[in-house]
């Protein structure tokens, strides 16, 4: 399998001076092309940061992340830009769609951004839209979708650069249960049908039981991790439940 | 404690005050600046007439200004409370009273206002004099200290006060009533599409037909011979052109981007579709306003432009009125001499020649005493010498006469020509005194303001004798009083007034104190009906001069204040527009935009949005030119459209001077917070 993700030792400080915080105290894993992988962690464990130091937006302290054979840390201010953009796709708490643009113009984003012309642009929209039931709300605007619809939209927007990976953030927040249910699934679709990796940031067991691995951080250092392998959701859940309690926050949802 | 409060967010946000900070500083400088020059000793050295006339009517300009300037900085305070709608919200959900708010609100604005105020001063203290400096060199005289006016200081003082009161009333009533959640949703609603935009853009299409027709139609009206007749005309055109040069920048606003929207290939490519969408939705919001400021710089571009051109025709215009740089004429009845008179213009000024010359004007009754006929007469020597000081020789006439035809204008082909001479009516002869005199030709004069009669007969000295003695002995028979006698039947009434010319070596010189000494020693004239008129050219060029620069200084103050308010309007309002998209801006970040391609997207939508109001007023630009040439061909100094150009030009680079400037720390203040905002953490 084609190695996507490697974490080696990851080391970040927040502020300066005789001030500063530890958020991540040398985490290392990998993740492998097509693998969907949920983080979890009480509040303050590094979780988010993990996923900021990943998407770029947040620089290293420390350590070394690879992504599709490509060491972050050595890239520029501009080459950063690039690599989300020809790298990483993002799905956001907030779905964050432009409420400027239609949906069409959201999802062809990523795409107008890498210079891609029209014609193929137009191509990619029809196929990502198809695949995940958004085509007949192509020419609206986000304000006038459902959430549900704008999730779909936001996960169209992310997958459609075929991106080696996707990073997800708090995905789930402040929606209500049929809707996680929704969004799983199309992040499930996403894995199956479209191969896509998918890096997931949650506090909620139920929504991490449709990954196929979750690694738990406490005080920035892995604490556990456990893969789902054959099990039923609701099992792998299950499983979930027992390693949050031992780490003493996080909350349980029912999805 | 609020006040500390209020303090240290001024410090912090700096930036965003900047661009009110600059504007307030200017405004009070402009206001302290002219204040002064209305009510300081500077208008004494206009006519008194001039300043009497004028003054009230520029400080009604002004007042009427401060409520513009008061109204446009009240909707820019407004820009700036919605950049920070969502920290007031937060104060709100802290505890904070609204009572407290809306003082650390008014707190921050009367902090920038009073800091303002202070620089404004101290810069007005400087273009006080700076604005004098011009206006006496206008004048063409020196520079002189003029002392600063306390009630013109007082009145800026009072104007600022009121103009901040009046700019608060409506953000403050905005944070009194605004609700919490609103506050602190930040951003406005999501921007609606453009309704009807093919309407909009008929609209477009019909104000710029407008704009050329209601331009082509002044033209024409101004080409007419009746255009006076006509001034309903001019009203209609004047209508059209100035709902056109509002209702094109709405139509615009409108139409032009949902048209490039419609080819996706323009803007599909980086950042592109972005940029034309925030755009679209920007200009939608916003075309009301674009059409407003439109038509404040069209005024802003006109004013001065006609202005300038009218003053340059100005010395042109007086070469043509003037022939000499002093002219006198001194009634019949008149006792003086205009020895004393040149003893009084050489006190003022050097004497480079001079002519004192005599008209005779021989009146002939009919049978009832009934005026029957006048013939005006001329020594032929003075015509010569007219003629020689007006650089042109006289052929020499061998004592005949000469007829003297004034004309107004010379014959084609001849247009350069000043005077001629032919032989049309040699031969002819006329009879003075019982002797017949033969004419040698007839002198054309192509210019009317010099005498006052169309036809005089320049005769020699025997002829002269014969006409003087006549208006001696008619004089004496005349009442001294001046009574009114009728006439005899069939009798010839002769009378002899004296004329003065005068050329000055000085061009410049005390007119206004000369003229008065002349006219009263004109007044200590013994003869009861002794008058005397003179026509001195400084003292009229000073007074169109003086007249005209307090015209041009109303008209460029209104021109200034609509340029400084167009530029903070757009400033600012694209400022808290910029604000609102903080998060679109880092949404296209993280999803892999490079900095230099959002900074490029901003730069474009920053441009295009205070671009827009201008593309009227510098289009205008254009057919300015050839109008502004037409207005001046009547008068003696038809100005070459080139010459007009760089004029219209200039100032339309000075404006445009201004908006880069603005636009520039608008620019970087809003390039500023959206890299914060892609710095922020998370």
């Amino acid at each position: 399998m084609q190695e996507i993700l490697k974490v080696v030792n990851a080391v970040k400080y927040y502020g300066n001076g005789s001030v500063t915080t530890r958020a991540l105290a040398g985490v290392s894993f990998t993740m492998e092309k097509g693998e969907f992988v949920a983080v979890m962690g009480p509040s303050g464990s590094g979780k988010s940061t993990l996923l900021n130091v990943v998407s770029t937006i947040e620089p290293l302290s420390g350590g070394e992340i690879v992504v599709d054979g490509e060491p972050v840390s050595t890239l520029g201010e501009n080459d950063l830009a690039s690599f989300r953009r020809d790298k990483l796709g993002f799905i956001f708490q907030e779905y964050n769609l432009l409420d400027t643009l239609t949906v069409e113009e959201n999802i062809a984003l990523p795409l107008n951004l890498k210079k891609v012309n029209a014609g193929q642009t137009r191509r990619e929209v029809l196929r990502v839209s198809e695949a995940l039931g958004v085509t007949d709300q192509l020419e609206k605007f986000p304000y006038e979708l459902s959430g549900g619809q704008r999730q779909r939209v936001a996960c169209a927007r992310a997958v459609i650069a075929s991106p080696a990976l996707i990073l997800a953030h708090e995905p789930t927040g402040a929606r209500d249960s049929k809707n996680c249910r929704e969004l799983m699934e199309q992040f499930r679709l996403m894995n199956e049908k479209l191969d896509a990796s998918i890096l997931m940031v949650t506090h909620d067991a139920s929504v991490a039981s449709y990954a196929d691995r979750v690694i738990f951080l406490r005080d920035g250092k892995i604490y556990s991790e456990i893969f789902r392998g054959e099990r039923e959701q609701k099992e792998f859940r299950h499983d979930i439940l027992n390693i949050v309690e031992t780490l003493g926050g996080g909350e349980e949802g029912a999805v | 404690m609020l006040f500390k409060i209020a303090f240290r967010n001024v410090r912090r946000q700096i930036g965003n005050y900047l661009i009110y900070f600059v504007t307030v500083s200017l405004t009070v400088a402009l206001l302290f600046s002219v204040n002064n020059l209305i009510l300081s000793e500077f208008m004494d050295e206009l006519s008194e007439e001039i300043a009497d006339f004028i003054q009230p009517i520029l400080l009604a300009v002004v007042g009427i200004m401060a409520v513009v300037i008061a109204f446009v900085l009240g909707y820019a305070t407004t820009f700036l409370l919605r950049r920070r709608k969502r920290e007031f919200g937060v104060y709100l959900t802290l505890g904070m009273t609204r009572r407290d708010v809306l003082t650390i609100f008014a707190g921050e604005t009367g902090i920038t206002f009073l800091v303002s105020l202070g620089m404004g001063i101290v810069l007005g203290l400087g273009t006080f004099q700076v604005l004098v400096a011009v206006f006496m060199n206008f004048l063409e005289q020196p520079y002189e200290f003029v002392a600063y006016s306390w009630s013109g200081s007082l009145l800026t003082v009072v104007m600022v006060g009121v103009m901040f009161l009046v700019a608060s009333v409506a953000s403050l009533l905005y944070l009194r009533f605004a609700k919490i959640s609103r506050l602190l949703q930040g951003e406005s609603t999501a921007p609606r599409t453009v309704k009807y935009p093919l309407l909009w853009l008929a609209v477009a299409v019909l104000s710029a037909v407008g704009l050329a027709a209601s331009v082509s139609l002044f033209t024409d009206w101004l080409e007419s011979s009746d255009f006076f007749e006509r001034v309903d005309e001019l009203a209609l055109y004047i209508a059209i052109f100035f709902l056109s040069a509002g209702f094109l920048p709405v139509g615009l606003s409108r139409s032009i981007l949902w048209l490039l929207l419609r080819f996706k290939g323009l803007s599909g490519r980086g950042a592109g579709i972005f940029t034309v969408r925030q755009l679209s939705a920007r200009l939608n919001a916003s075309s009301l306003m674009m059409g407003v400021l439109s038509v404040l710089l069209v005024v802003a571009v006109i004013g001065p432009n006609a202005f300038f051109t009218y003053n340059a025709t100005i010395d042109a215009d007086l070469d043509q009125h003037y022939v000499f740089d002093i002219e006198s004429d001194r009634s019949y009845f008149s006792e003086l001499s205009y020895e004393g008179d040149l003893e009084i213009i050489g006190k003022y000024a050097e004497i480079e020649d001079a002519c004192i010359y005599t008209i005779y004007e021989q009146t002939q009754y009919d049978e009832d005493g009934e005026f029957s006929s006048s013939d005006d007469y001329i020594a032929v020597k003075d015509v010569s010498y007219l003629c020689a000081m007006l650089g042109y020789t006289m052929p020499e006439t061998d004592g005949k006469y000469v007829i003297v035809d004034i004309l107004a204008f010379a014959p084609d082909g001849a247009a350069d020509e000043t005077f001629s001479f032919d032989e049309s009516k040699k031969g002819d002869a006329i009879s003075l005194g019982g002797v017949q005199y033969e004419c040698a030709g007839t002198l054309y004069y192509y210019n009317t303001f010099l005498f006052s009669s169309d036809r005089l007969y320049a005769v020699p000295d025997a002829a002269v004798g014969f006409l003087r003695a006549a208006a001696e002995k008619d004089k004496a028979e005349r009442p001294s009083d001046g009574t009114y006698v009728p006439p005899e039947p069939f009798s010839v009434n002769t009378t002899a007034a004296d004329n003065l010319v005068v050329d000055l070596a000085d061009g410049h010189y005390d007119a206004y104190a000369m003229l008065e000494e002349l006219r009263s020693y004109a007044q200590s004239d013994p003869a009861q009906n002794g008058y005397t008129n003179y026509s001195v050219r400084e003292r009229d060029r000073m007074y169109q001069l003086g007249q005209i620069a307090l015209f041009l200084l109303g008209d460029l103050f209104v021109s200034a204040v609509f340029i400084l308010m167009t530029m903070a309007m757009l400033a600012l309002k694209i400022l808290s527009m910029i604000a609102e998209d903080r998060e679109r801006y880092r949404m296209l970040w993280r999803l892999g935009a490079s900095e230099g391609m959002l900074g490029r997207s901003l730069f474009a939508q920053m441009f295009f949005f205070c671009f827009l109001p201008f593309v009227v007023p510098l289009a205008l630009c254009f057919p300015l030119v050839p109008i502004l040439e037409y207005t001046v061909q009547g008068s003696a100094l038809a100005l070459s459209s080139g010459a007009i150009a760089a004029q219209v030009a200039g100032f339309a680079g000075v404006i445009l001077g201004l908006y880069a400037v603005y636009f520039l720390i608008a620019y970087l203040v809003a390039r500023l917070d959206i890299r914060r905002t892609l710095r922020a953490v998370g």
